[in-house]
């Protein structure tokens, strides 16, 4: 069983998210989507915790959930892909402002979960991935032979 | 604004019907004030038939999206639902439950009884066709 633990944190990881972060917050918010187009762009992403386990959500319009690479390594969960642009070649746009091409987000596993058992689905743009929390470790009576 | 103009609620959907005028409630809803505005991205190009408008709008349905077309302004709002269930935690959010709220102004080239929209997988295509005498520039010359 995949799962994350102690002392394996993925240092690129989150020093890619980090000033991820930093980008935006000190990035004017006017144009979001104009990144270069070999640099991914990355979708939001709401995390939250459930009686059941970790509810990602991942904002992917026009994405095809089956689609999505999504991989969990060192306690972090990757999700890449790439948007197909839907609309006509570039001489007739007018105007641009939704990101499409590569992109890419990782989001640090900070609970214990059961990798076996997600799950995810797209839905209205939206793709939902379901981590469950590991079963509750039976106390396990180990056989003496004899003889 | 004034009654003489009822807003136009523009159907979802592929059907080419023109829409039907309402003035119903459903126009001069106001979200509350708690909740944030949020402005989608969006793309607009030109096409001969007319301009095909798309907007990023993940997490609406056509149950909660209203496109508006009130004098010459289009509008697009959609009211989101919280998409975690109930006692879920927020360990980390980027994207505020609020309303999606954009509007444009159209010019007179567009044909406003043939606008048609489509919301397919959080992406919502408004096509808006040229009106007839925007599109038909050429003038016979007699001789």
């Amino acid at each position: 069983m995949n799962r994350p633990h102690e002392g394996a944190i993925p240092f690129q990881a989150l020093e890619r998210e980090f000033f991820r972060l930093i980008k935006d917050v000190f990035q004017a918010p006017a144009e979001p989507a104009l990144t270069p187009a070999d640099e991914p762009f990355a979708p939001p992403v709401d995390v939250f915790e459930t009686p059941e386990g970790t509810l990602i959500l991942v904002d992917l319009p026009g994405v095809d959930a089956s689609r999505v690479e999504i991989t969990a390594e060192g306690g972090v969960l990757t999700i890449k892909g790439t948007r197909p642009a839907d609309g006509p070649a570039d001489p007739s746009r007018r105007h641009r402002e939704r990101p499409t091409g590569p992109f890419v987000r990782q989001v640090p596993l900070t609970r214990e979960v059961d990798l076996d058992a997600a799950r995810a689905e797209g839905r209205d743009g939206v793709l939902t991935i379901r981590l469950p929390r590991p079963p509750a470790r039976q106390p396990r009576t180990i056989p003496i032979r004899t003889g | 604004m004034s009654e003489a103009h009822p807003s136009i609620r523009v159907p979802l959907g592929p059907s080419s019907t023109p829409p039907a005028p309402s003035g119903d409630a459903a126009a001069g809803e106001v979200p509350p004030l708690a909740r944030p505005t949020i402005t989608p991205p969006i793309d607009i190009h030109d096409g001969p038939e007319g301009l095909t408008l798309e907007a990023d709008l993940p997490g609406a349905t056509e149950e909660n999206l209203i496109i508006q077309l009130e004098h010459n302004v289009l509008s697009l709002d959609a009211r989101l639902v919280a998409p975690a269930p109930e006692g879920a935690r927020p360990i980390h959010q980027e994207f505020p439950l609020g309303d999606y709220h954009r509007s444009f102004i159209l010019s007179d080239d567009v044909d406003r009884e043939r606008i048609t929209a489509e919301l397919k997988n959080g992406v919502l295509k408004v096509f808006l066709p040229k009106a007839d005498r925007a599109r038909a520039r050429r003038i016979e010359i007699k001789s």
